[in-house]
């Protein structure tokens, strides 16, 4: 603290305030009585208004007020995002692509031969055609499905089920034998055909394909959201389309209602190995991967899709680090360009994904 | 207590009327409720901030409004008050600021004063040239009069410097505070203020 230091006739200073405080008493001015009232007035009506607000402040600070207490923040804002990461996977999953969804929803993979229905009855070329998309659908309209069908038929997500029964497609695929006569028949081949039977091949793969924590979650939403009649019902609805033609994509459902216009091979695999490689490397899904190396995409590693992208080269667009070492390892050539003439190794550079690119320049690169 | 005990006659306490509390004991008083206290703050303080006001504004009235918004803002501020500084230095730097806002608001105060510390302003000239109504007032008799005449004749910042000191009490550094200059201007002000006042007053002062 500064010290003042007083002048030399500090003495006479002192003299000078002693003498004018003498004479500002001999003045006998100062202020009024109004000033006291009135300043005494408002002092007591701060007061008066102060007393409620410290009494407020006082209950909020009570420990015993449960609504104040900060131990709830954390639990908000877990929940909040918990909440948010479920919307953000919902999303995601709702912009992929058809194949990813149709992996992910547990559609058949293409190494399986039997995915779509056979008769045991000798039936033209056209005929299977209708007969899966409609079969299930009529199998589950007209029986009440049970709980063996309807166990087996659990792999499509309840979300998509629930989106395909208020769908214009589920109506026109329930009431597509009531206004398309001239269907009758393969509908009543199909009514023939045992519900079990048609969905029976498909049930191993969806079982293991339907592991994905968005299917579960979508279906767990899904599950609380509709009445148990109309989910059962739609779920079914669904289960059929997706099992008459897993390979095509979701958002396409009125094409696949219309199922005698399209002369596809009732056997051949609607869905490519060299697919579900690139669906799985995509979307980086390492179980996804290694169930399609395993079941002949090892074969198909470098086959390029209609860009010319190979799965080496998805994975590293979608920077998937364990997709990639993956697809390093079972043998994907870096050196592959796409239809614009980059590699992957390149693709990483671009997007700055260093791991990956230190990962596929280890391989030999032709540029 | 057995009753063999000694009976032990109590001391006589001091009277509570003679433990004048301290002026911060006060604000807390008044801050928990008890509008007594500010009563006794402002019975304690309030002619020395009153006539502080009024060497500036010289009107009654004038002064009266504003050492009623000074002690508007002290009942205001009774609760958040903390005890960093006297209670008297805060309550002049009130009314320092209350007056300096007036003088901003009426613009009716010359600016002839608004000079830094040291530097001779033209007020300086003209209470030179009047310094012979004061000196007549002294040789008839009315020295306190002449005094405060000369001290209403000081420039602004000195006249302050010296009323903080003499009416509140505050050492150089609350008045520095409470002017917002530096500690070595208000120092220079309490200076040129006494000299200005010895050289007004001449041989009487």
């Amino acid at each position: 603290m500064t010290t003042f230091h007083p002048p030399e006739n500090a003495g006479r200073a002192d003299d000078l305030k002693q003498r004018y405080l003498e004479a500002s008493a001999a003045q006998s001015i100062g202020p009024s009585e109004r000033v006291r009232r009135a300043a005494l007035a408002h002092a007591q009506m701060v007061t008066a208004t102060a007393a409620p607000a410290l009494a407020t402040q006082a209950a909020q600070a009570k420990p015993g007020n449960a609504a104040a207490a900060n131990r709830w923040n954390f639990p908000l804002v877990a929940s909040v995002a918990i909440a948010c990461i479920g919307a953000l996977l919902a999303l995601q999953f709702d912009r992929s692509d058809s194949q990813d969804k149709d992996v992910v929803l547990g559609t058949p993979s293409v190494t399986a031969p039997p995915v779509t229905v056979q008769p045991p009855e000798a039936q033209s070329q056209d005929l299977p055609q209708k007969t899966p998309a409609s079969a299930p659908t009529t199998a589950s309209a007209t029986s009440p499905s049970g709980p063996p069908a309807r166990s087996v038929q659990s792999a499509p997500s309840a979300k998509e089920s629930a989106l395909s029964a208020n769908s214009p497609t589920a109506k026109m695929q329930s009431t597509q034998p009531k206004a398309a006569p001239e269907s009758k028949g393969p509908t009543a081949q199909a009514l023939a055909l045992p519900a079990p039977v048609t969905v029976a091949p498909a049930a191993p793969l969806k079982k293991t394909e339907t592991d994905s924590t968005a299917d579960r979650a979508s279906a767990d939403r899904s599950m609380q959201g509709a009445p148990p009649g109309a989910q059962s019902k739609a779920s079914s609805s669904a289960d059929a389309e997706f099992t008459a033609q897993p390979g095509a994509p979701a958002a396409s459902m009125k094409s696949r209602t219309a199922p005698a216009a399209e002369p596809a091979a009732p056997s051949a695999p609607l869905m490519g190995t060299g697919d579900a490689l690139r669906s799985a490397a995509r979307s980086g899904q390492i179980g996804l991967l290694e169930l399609a190396l395993q079941q002949g995409g090892a074969a198909q590693i470098n086959a390029p899709d209609k860009s010319g992208r190979t799965a080496l080269m998805l994975a590293t667009l979608g920077g998937h680090i364990g997709a990639v070492q993956r697809l390093i390892t079972a043998g994907a050539d870096p050196s592959l360009k796409d239809a614009q003439g980059n590699n992957a190794v390149q693709m990483a550079q671009q997007l700055g994904y260093t791991v990956i690119e230190n990962l596929l320049k280890k391989q030999p690169v032709a540029q | 207590m057995s009753p063999s005990a000694p009976y032990l006659a109590p001391q006589a306490a001091p009277p509570i009327e003679s433990l004048e509390p301290s002026d911060h004991m006060l604000m807390q008083h008044y801050a928990s409720g008890q509008v007594a206290a500010f009563d006794k703050l402002y019975t304690r303080h309030s002619l020395g901030v009153w006539r502080y006001i009024f060497r500036s504004v010289r009107d009654t009235a004038v002064t009266d409004d504003l050492l009623q918004d000074v002690w508007f803002s002290v009942a205001r501020q009774a609760a958040s008050y903390q005890a960093t500084a006297r209670f008297k230095a805060w309550l002049f730097t009130l009314a320092h600021n209350r007056k300096i806002d007036y003088f901003r608001t009426v613009k009716n105060h010359a600016s002839l004063d608004e000079e830094r510390a040291g530097d001779m302003a033209l007020s300086d000239t003209l209470t030179a040239d009047s310094v012979f109504g004061p000196v007549r007032q002294l040789q008839s008799r009315e020295q306190g009069a002449a005094l405060i005449a000369a001290i209403e004749q000081l420039p602004n910042g000195q006249r302050d410097a010296f009323l903080l000191q003499a009416e509140g009490d505050l050492s150089v550094e609350e008045i520095a505070t409470a002017c917002g200059v530096s500690f070595e201007t208000a120092k220079s002000r309490l200076r040129y203020a006494r000299s200005r006042l010895r050289e007004l007053l001449g041989d009487f002062a």
